[in-house]
């Protein structure tokens, strides 16, 4: 394969597809979406009892325009991103911190593997209780319950990237005298690189969930606090509203990681 | 292999968990903080719960919406898979609304699950089920989606019957993937037991540990803690095993 | 071991029978024609492919790489229908998987279920078919033993080695109990040792049973060791170019009949014909 052709999902070259196709997958996609909205319309219509919890389109489309003025929303985005951020961050640090440790040496990670795998099964809603008791319902217990979680998988995808390291690798680069600080920056470092990829999606992710729904339950702020707000207001348009947002947000986070690893780690077999 | 050998391997497996253990045990009977009650006080309190009224009251309760909820998102999950993975165009439709409601955080969805359905184990069990459904439909899909055209094209050829087709073919061809999405969605599945019993609810596991919080006994928390790290374990480890069972047929282990 | 048919097999006057296509068409090809649209503009793999297959024949398609015969076996198989023209079966269009026709592909791989043992896997075409557990159980275990791996019910593909395997497709192929068989290049994917091996065994089933074989290959010396007739694929797009009818009797041994004139004469002829074929597609190729 030419080495300027874009590697496609399976390793292929993508062949752009032609602009006909394109506006026709629109089309189909945007009739779609028209008809599930449509369905959703006319089953409010039909069956009014319906509305006692479930809003109109309208009131939908009212309550996101109503929120992208909130202060409040915004402030509730702000201590969710701020929560998540950071236990993302200390997540990462910590968990290829404890890897590094685990892969130093096979002794090491035998040892120490069973405390793992029953740590990193708790559920992670499994805390709440104790964080707040322990820290209250602040962003420190926010923080420290998703940290819990969220820092085994960073544990085990970076462990498995390092120890699944290719020797020879390493071993060419010695046969040829590479000294040992070129070794960890061109071979050692990006070749744990994609796996340090994949950690950060599945951690962004998890925190993610975590944050919002650590927030709905123990009540610390955020996105999650929200929801369960509203819903006690009884303003439910608001209340969907913010569902809807934290989806988007998930799944926008979740493609902006992928495309990164698609470009950073094109080079690797697979991205999973 | 012989005995010395077992045991040395069993030594090497357990030792940090002990010294952990020993820890924790020491630390908790030295500072007596009320957080923190000594490690053999916890344990009493575990036994006298769980093997106590405490299994019936709570335990049985959970697991029977653990259960139902995942057996649903499986039936579903793996229906709806086939179903989709047989139609591209619908598939096609419908992916991104499924890829949406996998990114909605599950517990998000307890208020809206309580409005709807009431407090009920019904309510419990739809949203264990609703969570657990997202990652093994779209795994199913993707695992029968990598099944190899030649695959497909000999059942064709033998005219394999439909029921052996999706029995014998796309559901072991794609478990693979499958797999990946049912351990996601243990997990997935734990979480949301635990949330929909702190949520309005009047007995499970995760209800007994939150009013333990609220009345203090912070004994009877860290002994439901320990239960739902203990169900996890055992959850997770069972169905490894089954796993690698049914994925006998791969040459080699490559995970 | 070699696998040899001295001997076992009828008289070589009932070549002449089969390879002269008096007896009853099996499989009726009829000015068949492929084409396939490709980013907006159509592109012609087949055109005007015509012929037939006679009853116990056994006959080798030969042609060069691209030449369209993966298409050619699709469309015989029932897997894809023509653009053009026709493929009758004992007289009936072919429409989709025909019943009485069985297929080995090329990569034993991907053609056999990995997920399943190789009972399982000889077992699912006859499934679902009113065919009793007991009646399925024993086609498998004489399927197998005629292949030679009796008693490899219990294993999975992976603990088989290629041969093997795919002596386990020819075995599910067998047990389906088919008039024709169609071979998509079935000893490619192993070695030279295996292969000879392989070929000798499909070649001894043949002259043992009713069956026809339609077999696809790009090595000359098997399609003229193997067939009574041999259809040379080529041109753009591809059509018949030549047949051969490839006297050398119905028992052939991998030494001896290779070492006959009459071999050497066959096979130079196959490969100018198959040279020309490429040469001329080569021009096409140019814009």
């Amino acid at each position: 394969m030419s080495a300027l052709a874009e590697p496609g999902p399976e390793g292929r070259a993508v062949r752009p597809a032609p602009l006909s196709a394109w506006l026709r997958g629109v089309l189909i996609h945007g009739a779609f979406f028209l008809a599930v909205i449509g369905t959703y319309s006319l089953a409010l219509v039909l069956d009014p009892g319906l509305r006692r919890f479930l809003p109109t389109i309208g009131e939908l489309l009212q309550a996101l325009a109503g929120l992208a003025v909130d202060p409040q929303f915004w402030s509730g985005v702000g201590a969710t991103a701020k929560a998540a951020g950071l236990g993302l961050a200390i997540s990462m640090v910590g968990g290829s911190l404890v890897a590094l440790l685990l892969a130093t040496s096979t002794r090491v990670y035998d040892s120490a593997r069973f405390l793992i795998d029953f740590l990193r099964t708790i559920p992670p809603l499994a805390l709440i209780p104790v964080g707040l008791l322990l820290l209250g319902p602040t962003t420190r217990m926010e923080v420290t319950l998703i940290v819990a979680s969220a820092v085994w998988p960073v544990v085990l995808q970076v462990y498995y990237g390092i120890v699944h390291l290719d020797p020879k690798y390493l071993e060419t680069a010695r046969s040829y005298r590479v000294g040992r600080l070129l070794q960890i920056v061109f071979i050692v470092a990006p070749g744990v690189a994609p796996s340090f990829g994949t950690a950060f999606r599945l951690a962004a992710s998890m925190t993610l969930l975590l944050a919002v729904g650590t927030e709905l339950l123990a009540g610390s702020d955020g996105l999650g606090f929200l929801i369960g707000w509203y819903q006690q207001a009884r303003r439910l348009p608001e209340m969907y509203a913010t569902i809807i947002v934290v989806g988007v947000l998930g799944i926008a986070l979740n493609a902006a990681i992928r495309s990164a690893e698609r470009r950073l780690f094109a080079w690797a077999e697979e991205t999973r | 292999m012989n005995a010395g050998n077992v045991m040395r391997r069993l030594f090497v497996s357990a030792w940090m968990a002990l010294v952990f253990i020993t820890v924790i045990w020491i630390a908790t009977t030295q500072i007596r903080s009320p957080f923190f009650p000594p490690l053999p006080i916890v344990l009493t309190s575990f036994s006298n719960t769980w093997f106590g009224a405490g299994f019936m009251e709570h335990v049985v309760p959970s697991m029977i919406n653990l259960g139902a909820g995942l057996a649903a998102a499986l039936a579903l999950g793996l229906g709806l898979g086939v179903a989709l993975a047989s139609f591209p165009l619908a598939n096609a439709l419908v992916n991104p609304y499924a890829q949406f409601l996998r990114a909605l955080p599950g517990v998000a969805l307890l208020p809206l699950m309580l409005m709807l359905m009431g407090t009920n184990d019904g309510s419990k069990i739809t949203l264990i089920a609703f969570g657990a459904l997202w990652p093994i439909l779209l795994n199913t899909i993707d695992g029968i989606r990598s099944i190899a055209p030649e695959q497909r094209d000999s059942a064709r050829a033998y005219r394999v019957t439909p029921f052996n087709v999706v029995f014998r073919v796309l559901l072991p061809g794609a478990f693979p993937r499958i797999t990946v999405g049912i351990r996601l969605s243990i997990s997935i599945a734990l979480v949301l037991m635990v949330g929909s019993e702190y949520y309005g609810a009047t007995h499970g596991i995760g209800f007994y540990v939150l009013q333990a919080k609220q009345t203090f006994k912070t004994a009877d928390m860290w002994s439901g803690v320990l239960l739902l790290g203990l169900i996890g374990y055992v959850l997770t480890t069972a169905y490894s095993a089954i796993e690698r069972r049914i994925l006998r047929w791969r040459p080699t282990d490559d995970r | 071991m070699n696998n040899t048919v001295q001997g076992r097999t009828g008289p070589a006057s009932s070549v002449s029978a089969a390879a002269s296509g008096s007896a009853v068409a099996v499989l009726d090809v009829r000015r068949m024609g492929v084409s396939f649209e490709d980013g907006g503009k159509a592109k012609e793999i087949l055109r005007d492919v015509s012929f037939r297959i006679s009853a116990k024949e056994f006959v080798c398609i030969v042609g060069p790489s691209g030449a369209g015969k993966t298409t050619l076996v699709r469309c015989l198989a029932g897997l894809s229908r023509p653009t053009s023209g026709s493929v009758l079966l004992d007289g009936e269009p072919v429409v989709g998987p025909p019943a009485r026709l069985a297929l080995v592909a090329q990569d034993y791989s991907r053609s056999l279920m990995p997920w399943l043992r190789v009972r399982d896997n000889v077992r699912l075409p006859l499934r679902g078919k009113g065919i009793s557990a007991a009646e399925q159980n024993a086609r498998v275990a004489r399927a197998l033993g005629a292949v030679g791996l009796p008693g490899a019910e219990e294993l999975y593909p992976r603990q088989l080695s290629g041969g093997m395997q795919q002596r386990v497709s020819i075995a599910r192929a067998l047990a389906y109990d088919p008039e024709i068989l169609i071979m998509d290049e079935p000893f490619a994917s192993v070695d030279a040792q295996t292969r000879a091996e392989l070929e000798d065994l499909i070649m001894q089933l043949q002259r043992a049973s009713q069956l026809s074989v339609v077999l696809i290959t790009h090595d000359i010396d098997e399609s003229v060791y193997l067939s009574d007739r041999i259809l040379v694929l080529g041109g753009r797009p591809a059509g018949i170019l030549q047949e051969y009818a490839i006297d050398l009797g119905r028992t052939r041994d991998q030494l001896e009949t290779k070492a006959l004139r009459q071999f050497a004469e066959y096979r130079s002829e196959v490969f100018r014909s198959i040279q020309a074929a490429s040469a001329m597609m080569r021009k096409d190729d140019r814009p």
